[in-house]
Formats: C-alpha cells, sequence, structure tokens
C-alpha cells in the first residue's frame, strides 16, 4: 500500500463521514460485547482463583457449596444453614491453625457487614489506610470502596440497614463507629463493612442490649420473672446505640459458644494441618468442608458452558456483520462506479481500485476494532470498578 | 517534445456479439496536428477515441500511436501508456469529488504509485495559472462552475506533458463562451508543448480552430 493509496483512501472515508462512521460503529459494537466478555471473565477468573488461592480450605453448613464458596470468599449471597462457633474454637484449640470465623447477616448500605474476628486483618494482610481494626462492640472498618461511596471517614457513624421491618422478634438498625478504613486490595474487602462477631450478632438479633428491668416498676415489660433469669415482652425498648452507659447491658440469650457462623475460614499451619482439619469436618455430618480452588474450578466450569453459548452467538453476529459489510461494500462500488471509471481511463494501474477498496474497508475495520477494544477496556473498568461485578 | 503520430487501419470494434460493429477503415493523424472527429451520434467516436487511449481493444485492426501498436500491448502496458503518454479530457470532466483540485490534477502521478516531485509541483502551479484556476486548488469539484471543472479537467489531463491529448465532447456539458474558452486553453497548451489533439464532438461552432476535420461517417473531411 504506497502513501497516494492511503491518502486516496482517508480522502474517501472522510467524505463520507456519516458512511465511514456508521460503518465504523457498527463494527466496534459487534465486537465489544464478545471481547468485553472475554476480558471480563479473564479479570473474573484472576480474581476468584486469587482469593480461592488465599483460602484453601472454607468449613460450612451442609448445602449448596458454590453458594458457601461465595458466600465465604466473596460476601454475596446466603448460606441455608449456619454452624455454633464452637467449631471454630474447637479447631484454634487442635493447634492445625487459626479459624477465622465469618458472620455475614447483616448490611450497610447494601454493602456486606462482616462480622469477623481481628484474625480476618492477619489473615488477608490487610493494611489500615487510616484508623484501626475494630476492637469494641459497634465499631466498623470500612473497605476503600464503601468508605468512599459512602462518603465516611474515621470518626464517623452510621446505621446498619434494617432487614426485617415488620417482624416484633427482629432486629433493629445499630449505629456504627467508623474506627477504621482499609487500603484499597482490590478484593471483595473493599466492598464490605468489617466488625466484631458480638457486633454482627448484635446486628442480626442474636444479642441485643436495653436497660436494666426491675420487676417490680417494669412489671409491664415481664413476660415471665424467674428466680435468676426475666424473660422481657417485646414493649422492652433495645438499644440502637452502644453508649458506655448501656454496654454493659448487651447480652445472648442461651449458650455464647453455640451463637452463629456462616462460614469459618482456615488459615492452616501447613499442608498436614489443613488434611488434619478437612478430615475432621468431615466426620462430622453437621460441617460440610470445601476446597475452594476445586468448588471454584467447577463454577468457572457452568460460566464457560454459558459462555460458549454466548461465542456462538457471537460467531453469527460477526457473520452476518460480514455478509451485510459485503453488501454494503458491492453497492459501494455500484454508487462509485463513476470514479472507478475515472480512475481506470486515467491509466490506474491494474487492482488499483480493488485494492483502494481494500484499504478503505482495512481502516473502517480497524477503525472498528479499536473503538471496539476501547469501549471493551471502557467496559471492563467501569464493571471491574463499579458494583457490576465482584470486586 | 513532440506530438504523438496516430494510426488507425481497418479498426474493428464490437460491444456485444451480434451487435453492429464500429468500424474505421483508416485515419492517419500527424504529430502535433489538432483533429476534431465528428459524426452522429452512435457512429462510433468515443469508440474511436477509446481504442487510441487504449482503454478498448479493438476487435480486430491496428492502432499505433507515434512507435507503438497499442493493439498489441497488455492490459498492464495499456494504463501505463496512458499514464505516461495520454492527457484525457471527458465531456461530465470525471473529476474526484472527494479530493481538491490539486489532488485530482496529482491523480496521474498518485496512480503511478508516487508523489508528485517539486518540478511537478512547481508545473501544477504554472500550468494552474495559465488555466485559470490557481486560486481554486485547494477547493473541491463540487465548489467549482462548470466551466472550472473543465478547466481543472484539463489541468489534470495535461500533468504528465502528454504527448497526444484526447477530449471527448470537452465542451458538450458548458455554454458556448466557457466551451471556446476551454479549447483555446487546450489549443494554446498544445502548441507549447507540442502534443497531438483529437477532439471529439458534435458541436459544428467549434470547429474552426482545428487543423483537420474527420467525419467519422465519410472519415475523411
Amino acid at each position: 500500500m504506497s502513501g497516494p493509496m492511503l491518502r486516496l483512501a482517508l480522502r474517501s472515508l472522510s467524505h463520507h463521514k456519516v458512511r465511514t462512521v456508521v460503518l465504523a460503529l457498527c463494527i466496534a459494537l459487534v465486537g465489544v460485547l464478545p471481547t468485553a466478555v472475554d476480558g471480563l471473565l479473564e479479570l473474573y477468573r484472576t480474581r476468584l482463583a486469587a482469593r480461592a488461592t488465599s483460602t484453601p480450605l472454607v468449613v460450612g453448613a451442609p448445602g449448596s457449596r458454590s453458594d458457601l464458596l461465595i458466600h465465604a470468599l466473596y460476601f454475596r449471597g446466603d448460606v441455608e444453614r449456619m454452624i455454633p462457633r464452637r467449631v471454630a474454637i474447637e479447631a484454634g484449640e487442635s493447634g492445625h491453625g487459626v479459624p477465622v470465623p465469618i458472620h455475614l447477616k447483616g448490611s450497610v448500605n447494601g454493602h456486606p457487614l462482616v462480622g469477623t474476628t481481628p484474625d480476618y486483618e492477619k489473615f488477608r494482610s490487610i493494611k489500615m489506610n487510616r484508623g484501626h481494626w475494630p476492637r469494641k462492640l459497634a465499631e466498623a472498618a470500612f473497605g476503600s470502596k464503601v468508605a468512599k461511596e459512602l462518603g465516611i471517614d474515621v470518626g464517623g457513624s452510621i446505621a446498619t440497614d434494617v432487614h426485617k421491618l415488620h417482624d416484633l422478634a427482629g432486629s433493629y438498625p445499630l449505629l456504627l463507629k467508623v474506627t477504621g478504613v482499609l487500603s484499597r486490595t482490590g478484593t471483595p474487602d473493599d466492598d464490605a463493612v468489617f466488625v466484631s462477631l458480638q457486633t454482627s450478632w448484635v446486628v442480626s438479633g442474636e444479642i441485643h442490649g436495653h436497660l436494666r428491668i426491675d420487676p417490680e416498676k417494669d412489671f409491664n415489660l415481664v413476660l415471665e420473672n424467674q428466680s435468676n433469669h426475666i424473660t422481657a415482652n417485646a414493649a422492652v425498648v433495645e438499644a440502637v446505640e452502644v453508649t458506655p452507659e448501656n454496654e454493659d447491658s448487651f447480652h445472648p440469650h442461651g449458650d455464647p459458644d453455640a451463637l452463629p457462623v456462616t462460614a469459618i475460614l482456615i488459615d492452616a499451619n501447613d499442608d498436614k494441618g489443613a488434611t488434619i482439619l478437612r478430615s475432621r469436618f468431615r466426620r462430622d455430618e453437621s460441617l460440610q468442608p470445601i476446597d475452594s480452588l476445586v468448588e471454584l474450578r467447577e463454577l468457572l466450569a457452568v460460566v464457560m458452558r454459558a459462555k460458549a453459548i454466548l461465542d456462538a452467538n457471537s460467531m453469527l453476529v460477526i457473520v452476518a456483520t460480514v455478509l451485510l459489510l459485503g453488501l454494503i461494500v458491492t453497492l459501494d462500488v455500484k454508487v462509485r462506479e463513476r470514479e472507478v471509471q475515472t480512475l481506470e481511463r486515467i491509466g490506474a494501474p491494474r487492482g488499483f481500485v480493488a485494492r483502494l477498496l481494500f484499504t478503505e474497508i482495512a481502516i473502517v475495520v480497524c477503525c472498528g476494532g479499536l473503538l471496539s477494544l476501547f469501549l471493551a477496556r471502557a467496559a471492563i473498568w467501569f464493571v471491574a470498578d463499579g458494583p457490576l461485578l465482584l470486586p | 517534445m513532440r506530438g504523438a503520430s496516430v494510426s488507425v487501419k481497418e479498426l474493428e470494434h464490437r460491444h456485444i456479439v451480434g451487435q453492429h460493429p464500429v468500424r474505421v477503415s483508416h485515419l492517419d493523424i500527424g504529430a502535433g496536428e489538432k483533429v476534431a472527429i465528428t459524426g452522429p451520434s452512435g457512429c462510433g467516436k468515443t469508440t474511436l477515441l477509446c481504442c487510441i487511449a487504449g482503454i478498448l481493444l479493438p476487435t480486430s485492426g491496428e492502432v499505433t500511436v507515434g512507435e507503438k501498436r497499442i493493439d498489441q500491448l497488455s492490459d498492464s502496458d495499456r494504463r501505463k501508456y496512458r499514464r505516461d503518454n495520454i492527457g484525457l479530457v471527458f465531456q461530465e470532466f470525471e473529476l474526484l469529488e472527494h479530493i481538491d483540485v490539486r489532488e485530482n490534477a496529482y491523480l496521474p502521478i498518485w496512480l503511478d504509485g508516487r508523489e508528485p516531485t517539486d518540478d511537478e509541483e512547481k508545473k501544477l502551479i504554472e500550468r494552474s495559472r495559465r488555466c485559470g484556476i490557481e486560486q481554486l486548488l485547494h477547493r473541491k469539484p463540487r465548489a467549482l462552475s462548470q466551466g472550472e471543472r473543465q478547466r481543472a479537467a484539463v489541468c489534470r489531463a495535461l500533468m504528465n506533458s502528454p504527448t497526444l491529448i484526447l477530449a471527448d465532447e470537452p465542451t458538450g456539458s458548458l455554454d458556448s463562451n466557457s466551451g471556446r474558452a476551454v479549447l483555446d486553453l487546450l489549443f494554446d497548451e498544445a502548441d507549447l508543448s507540442g502534443a497531438t489533439v483529437v477532439v471529439v464532438t458534435h458541436d459544428s461552432t467549434i470547429l474552426d480552430g482545428f487543423d483537420r476535420v474527420v467525419d467519422l461517417v465519410g472519415e475523411a473531411s
């Protein structure tokens, strides 16, 4: 392709601006979906795999294994059943690793509220951008993305979401004090709010606090009065904020070790420790240990099967577009018959006109392709840093 | 530079099998001569011009321009022969609408796969001044009047310093004054370069300046 030919092609394309732009846009739009899906899936796969690799062993209640994986590692969705905290305590006592319990039942402005222990900070090697990890009841550390989105910083406060508004025995919003903001990790931690297990249990209603009830004075609040135990009725006003005055009034009903967690991440000391713990969990029918990478591979296999259908569809659309482009080029040659005739008459070398048309098409296809890549990149960037995909 | 002579012998060209063919038994045009070819519509004036230009290949007969047998050249050689030796002017100007006058003038050079030299750029300025379009070089053809377009087309035809200028009804789309001006321009340029000029026309009012008029029905007058 010579300089003059390129110049002629560019002049023709710029002269027919609308046609050129429409063709380039068509090509870009046809290419953007498969390109973006490919890029997103790759990103999705890489991020999921990185998280799963750093968390090889997860324990939860029997049920959907993929739900447990997504719940425990990516803080999405819910699990059918929970397991008692006792499992984590016993795993810790075994000396084969550090259990990191997760209790995920509440939310803050739609962002997952993750109840866990300080071990989580060490386990994920989390760095605090400002402030510190929650140490007391109702303290919270916010992921970088949530903090930015909610415009919240250390020293601020925000209430948790109300999930059971019409349930008399349900949970009440709890005012959280922001004690820390995490550095950006590029993981689901950026999108989560971290609190202690106790705080999470308060939010889910497992633990509650209220003013001390005097059976003599507050007889209208007493449902049952036993020698060492008073059961209040629903008229008692529950605390929605933890203050120095009411801090000690928060209490569970029942065995504290039986309080539920939705999953336990196991930071095993070594492979041997992980194997011992895994077999121990397998023996207990109320538990379900999962190997994160194996589960992830199965999950991705399902996604890839769905992608194959999308690829086939994209292929058909591309073929249809190529045929339509062929038709447009044929019609274009007809429309430009006079121009072609002029070039031939003046003495255009054999094949010059064909090469000129090919150059024009190549430029349009290249522009469309580049635009497609740009749009796909923009889509990936938007989705990767936006709310549409697991961060 | 001298113009090229043209010799046509027993030329026959049949567009479609079964259709009446165009026949020219004998035509000789001397180097530097200005010849008008006339005749009624459909008698084959344009076909003859195209055969001389090597755009069409005669079914039979001989076409010689200078020393070259045009009818024996390959397609590629005929294209090169046109680029290097022939200046073509058409009734409908046939300028490319998406490039400006300067770029239209450079077309024969671009088709050769090269950029114009400094000398050729100077020549364009000089010719465009003589053609009266020096100020219009950056305009697109659609911004020109009919007369300006034809002058731009003449300017393009002269860019390769042709030895033979072939014009097919060059005044057909112009009023009489513009037509005369374009023809004068062609003749002036031919006088300067010594090029042979062959003009196909059915306009009897422009025949005065020609050295010879060939009536294709009678073949010579």
